[in-house]
């Protein structure tokens, strides 16, 4: 029902496009492929940089191009609504191994027509043998090649999709316009001395990001030129005036800083689009979109010559726009990102340099759009500072209890004074966003992938710890351990046994990360990209050179929960209280607890041991002290920008891991927490499922304890809450306050909520034992769901579908 | 002896609380939602639905407290004599031993845990049980402990207590949440072990000392749900010059299933329904009487 009075608030026109985009069967686009792969071929000798522009250019000038019924803001990702083009630079055996299979996928299907999967086959064909991940593998060395083979370091997502995770300077763009850039790179470029092989590097560089911005020029010129074609057989006058703003916006924008609101917001979403043309990477972020796009709202605010409501259509047809944008992955890939996510963030709320609060009307318009339109993008984060007035953090209860998990909350409280530490300068620190999902950057100065590079599967580590260093899913020892379990005498000699495995693998992820960073370098410049993010025009460097002004990164590690709570079994069950032996141990460990013997000790692993989530220190401390060897390892890294111009070029931690706790957790055997194998990993730095019975304060307790000044990738906590429990408003003002101590007193990186569905609950009262965390409200009171008698949970669910 | 501890309480006095459950209540409400509440002793619990039959707890057992009977585990209740052999033994949790002695050094580390949540948000801790009044020396320690931290305490009872615990309780507890389940004797009488008179008493004694009282009504069906009984209800709060927030609770048959974990029977087996205009009924004679007035805590 309230599904239902939120439709009615959407305009006619909102509601007509986004029925259309859902209903729309995703299908392919070969528009890209083609031209790529003729530029590739037609192009062979010259640099790989001007070969990446011309095939952008090419793609910009030739790919079909459309305007939508009722579209105020314009520019298509491909051919066809809802078709994801294929970049068949980054990999094509997968496409060649699934085409048949695309349309079969039980989710995420994708349907194409026979002569276009002839078309991609050929293209393939012309790939094969020649892709980054070919490369890719060819540039491991030979121990690294066999490591990420086994599954215990992956990186394969850098080397099928490429960068991304990045927000270009969009406030630079609005100010300047594209010509700018243009007047720039001419400035640079006449002051090389061509006799010196770096400049004539730079040369290239600067030639790739002229054709580049023309091209960009160009193709907004085809909208300007499209809809005043179709303006002139457009019967509707309303429609007519529409379609001649339309090109009254792309004549400006094409060359010039944006004069307006409309035209700023036009602007922004065509380089949003285009950078998702040039690469394949996900997570490009939009940055703090109601600061960069605020003065030329108020502007038109203040001049009578926008409404709120226009302003709340324009937000909605981009945020339409931005759903537009869709991706084919792997089906492997797919599994575990179901709605093709495409992670575009935009960042609301924080501070000024001042230390005031930055929410402005915009801020609330976009939260209140992104809350009214209920898509899966943008991925909406919101900047918590301990300033933020008790109104907005309402507006905020409000669309988070519309269920849709939004917005997440970032804390200027920790992640600003992490930045200055780690020598961001202050007014870049202040200006921070989220990019992606959790990760923060410097909109415009920060480099790829502010987390996101390779996985590191922590739980198969700390399996080869107990081995000997024998890892059982490959039946290979990487590095030779100290014994094995049952031949350790103390607690201590796992933990010694776990830093020196734990320390090899994080030296084997930064050389696997070494190798993908190189061919991504040398194969896949992304030019337009670049161009857009300081300093990279005056340096006369691509990213992957160097060219920004900040660049840290960080790997992902999974199984963060897992470790903290298999380390506090063996210690509590085996050492302590000897109730169960490390030989006892480590053969159900083998079988994966069979039997009755089996499950007995898997049991007492789940309920005799202190887990991660009840703020317990005996586990909580147990766990910061395995994570810190990690931390203090991939501290004396660094990437292959260090040295190179950016401040920094090194490494931190980083947990926002997503969904590849399921995948990650599928190449698992069984683990000492009670985890049976291939079940999930915990996702994130979030507790085990079902883990965490005491409730939010003491989840948040002991997230608090891990060392998340030193974690800036972003420590990852998912809350989940049934729907009634925030239903009233005293309900929120508890959860405001929890929030507040979270982030003020405890200083939490970030939180976002998950309000549990009614099909949740149906699938909770099934399988208790996933969901001893799930609270609900009953009615006066808060409970455990689980812990309930089937009739009230029953009683619950119904309820829960009259509320929803 | 306490029964639980649960953390993140949002309807049991103002902000984020900690509420300690005392274990052991003479009134033995016949819809009592907490059987495990009411013993002042140590009892096993079994959850039939966890147990894997190990039979961990049958090899301990000794003169048959617990067999394995045609495949089922059965507990001879009657001949545990010291249901402390069976803590921490069964490894899924079915059996579990209820009740808890905690030293007054323990709960407080456990209170101050949420001490930022409760910061923040003027929260505190919740004693409630059972009925804190029937376990005086431990209560008085307790209070006595909270306060020297400086922790806001919210008192929920049942007032049927000795007034004396009650009155030196008084400068300890910044809330009492005290039930008022009826105001006929003869009902009161027949749904429970207690005498009301002692409660009505309770309840003017705290108004002479104008402590602050939040009165709390069960809505029971079959009981008090009925337009009249709960108009006496409101009548007495509202003649309570202390009193100015009445909080209606409804009923649900929550502790159903726990009563065969504890061995006990459950006679209150009246079919109800939630019935939210009832209880917003209610509210609005609340509010006419001049009492702030919700549902729920």
């Amino acid at each position: 029902m309230i599904a239902a009075r939120i439709e009615e608030e959407l305009s006619q026109r909102i509601r007509n496009l986004k029925e259309k985009h859902l209903q729309t069967r995703p299908t392919i686009c070969m528009d890209r492929a083609k031209i790529y792969t003729a530029v590739y071929k037609n192009n062979e000798a010259r640099p790989v940089i001007i070969k990446r522009a011309v095939a952008l250019e090419e793609t910009l000038k030739n790919m079909s191009i459309f305007i939508e019924e009722g579209e105020l803001i314009v520019g298509n990702h491909s051919s066809k609504l809802r078709a994801a083009p294929i970049f068949p630079e980054y990999a094509v055996s997968w496409i060649l191994k699934e085409l048949d299979e695309f349309d079969k996928r039980p989710g995420d299907a994708f349907y194409l027509t026979e002569a276009d999967k002839q078309e991609l086959k050929e293209i393939c064909f012309y790939w094969k043998g020649k892709t980054l991940l070919e490369k890719g593998y060819e540039m491991m060395p030979d121990l690294m090649r066999e490591i990420h083979d086994s599954g215990i370091i992956r990186a394969e997502g850098n080397l099928t999709s490429g960068d991304a995770h990045i927000a270009v300077h969009f406030e630079k763009i609005l100010k300047l316009g594209l010509n700018a850039y243009l007047y720039q790179v001419k400035a640079q470029r006449e002051r090389l001395d061509l006799t010196d092989w770096q400049d004539l590097k730079k040369e290239q560089f600067y030639k790739a990001v002229e054709i580049v911005l023309k091209a960009v020029e160009a193709f907004i010129g085809r909208f300007e030129n499209l809809s005043v074609i179709m303006s002139e057989v457009e019967k509707d006058p309303q429609r007519n005036k529409e379609l001649l703003a339309i090109n009254h916006n792309c004549k400006i924008i094409s060359k010039d800083p944006p004069q307006n609101f409309y035209q700023a917001l036009q602007l922004v979403y065509f380089v949003q689009l285009i950078l998702q043309i040039e690469s394949n990477g996900h997570s490009v972020s939009l940055g703090r979109m109601d600061q960069y796009l605020y003065s030329f709202y108020k502007h038109d605010i203040d001049n009578h010559r926008i409404s709120d409501d226009f302003v709340m259509e324009l937000l909605e047809s981009t945020w339409l726009k931005l759903l537009s944008i869709n991706k084919i992955r792997p089906w492997s890939h797919t599994r575990y990102s179901a709605g093709s996510p495409l992670y575009q963030n935009v960042t609301i709320g924080g501070q000024t340099l001042e230390g005031k609060d930055s929410v402005n009307d915009l801020s609330a318009l976009i939260l209140e759009s992104v809350g009214r339109l209920r898509l899966t993008q943008p991925n909406l984060s919101v900047r918590y500072h301990r300033g933020m007035s008790e109104d907005f953090m309402m507006k905020c209860m409000k669309v988070i209890e519309k269920g849709f998990g939004m917005p997440a909350f970032n804390n200027d409280e920790i992640v600003i004074p992490s930045l200055v530490n780690l020598g961001i300068e202050e007014e870049d620190a202040y200006n921070y966003s989220a990019i992606g999902c959790i990760e923060i950057a410097v909109p415009g100065k920060w480099g790829y992938r502010c987390t996101g590079m390779s996985f590191l599967n922590f739980m198969r580590v700390f399996l080869a710890a107990l081995n000997d260093g024998y890892d059982r899913g490959s039946g290979k020892t990487f590095c030779k351990g100290n014994g094995r379990f049952e031949e350790f005498a103390s607690f201590e000699e796992v933990m010694e046994a776990w830093k020196k495995q734990v320390e090899f693998y994080t030296k084997a992820t930064v050389m696997i990360d070494t190798a993908v960073d190189t061919v991504l370098e040398e194969n896949v410049p992304d030019v337009l990209c670049s161009a857009l993010v300081d300093d990279c025009i005056l340096r006369g460097k691509t990213l992957k050179e160097g060219g920004a002004k900040y660049d840290f990164i960080s790997g992902l590690q999974v199984g963060i929960a897992n470790l903290g709570n298999s380390l506090a079994a063996i210690n509590k069950l085996v050492f302590e209280e000897e109730r169960i032996t490390p030989a006892e141990l480590m053969k159900v460990l083998a079988n994966n607890y069979k039997d009755l013997e089996g499950e007995k000790i898997r049991q007492l692993l789940l309920n005799h041991v202190p887990k991660y989530g009840n703020d317990d220190d005996y586990v909580d401390l147990l766990l910061k002290e395995a994570y810190t060897v990690f931390i203090d390892e991939l501290k004396k890294y660094h990437n292959t920008r260090f040295g190179r111009g950016p401040i920094g070029g090194t490494y931190y931690a980083g947990t926002s891991s997503i969904s590849a706790n399921v995948p990650s957790g599928a190449v698992v055997s069984a683990t000492p927490d009670g985890r049976k194998a291939h079940k999930p990993l915990a996702e994130g730095s979030s507790p085990s499922s079902g883990t965490d019975r005491l409730g939010p304060t003491a989840v948040f307790k002991s997230v608090s304890k891990l060392p998340t000044h030193r974690i800036l990738g972003g420590v990852l906590l998912n809350q989940k809450l049934s729907p009634s429990s925030i239903e009233q408003n005293r309900d929120k003002e508890k959860l405001i306050s929890i929030l507040r101590t979270f982030f003020d007193d405890l200083k939490g990186w970030h939180v976002q909520y998950n309000i549990v569905s009614c099909e949740t609950l149906i699938e909770a009262k099934k399988n208790p034992e996933n969901y001893g965390d799930l609270v609900v409200r009953v009615a006066g009171y808060s409970a455990f769901f689980t812990t309930l008698s089937p009739d009230t949970q029953d009683d619950i669910i119904d309820r829960t579908e009259h509320s929803l | 002896m306490i029964f639980n501890i649960q953390r993140f309480s949002t309807h049991d006095g103002p902000g984020i609380r900690t509420i300690i459950f005392f274990k052991g209540c003479t009134l033995k409400c016949r819809w009592c939602e907490n059987p495990e509440s009411q013993s002042f002793d140590y009892e096993l619990s079994y959850d039939r639905g966890k147990c894997i039959h190990c039979l961990e707890c049958a090899n301990i057992s000794t003169n048959g407290e617990i067999t394995l009977d045609n495949g089922k585990l059965r507990i001879n209740r009657d001949l545990i004599d010291d249901p402390l052999r069976y803590r921490n033994i069964c490894p899924t949790g079915a059996l579990t031993v209820m009740g808890e002695d905690r030293s007054i050094e323990e709960l407080i580390q456990e209170v101050k845990k949420d001490l930022p949540f409760f910061k923040k948000s003027y929260g505190g801790v919740t004693l409630s049980g059972g009925e804190p009044y029937a376990q005086p020396p431990f209560l008085f320690d307790l209070l006595a402990a909270l306060k020297a931290i400086n922790i806001n305490v919210s008192m929920e009872t049942s007032l049927y207590a000795d007034w004396k615990h009650i009155h030196k309780s008084i400068n300890y507890v910044d809330t009492f949440l005290a039930d008022l389940k009826h105001t006929d004797r003869a009902k009161f009488k027949a749904y429970t072990a207690g005498n009301l008179n002692r409660i009505i008493e309770n309840f003017k004694n705290l108004e002479k000392e104008n402590a602050p009282v939040i009165v709390r009504v069960p809505v029971i069906p079959h009981f008090n749900n009925t337009k009249e009984e709960m108009a006496h209800i409101i009548d007495f709060a509202s003649s309570l010059k202390n009193v100015h927030e009445i909080h209606f609770l409804p009923f649900h048959a929550l502790g159903m299933g726990k009563y065969g974990m504890v061995g006990k029977g459950y006679d209150f087996t009246e079919k109800f329904f939630r019935d939210d205009k009832e209880l917003n009924d209610y509210v609005a004679m609340a509010l006419k009487k001049g009492l702030k007035a919700n549902i729920g805590g």
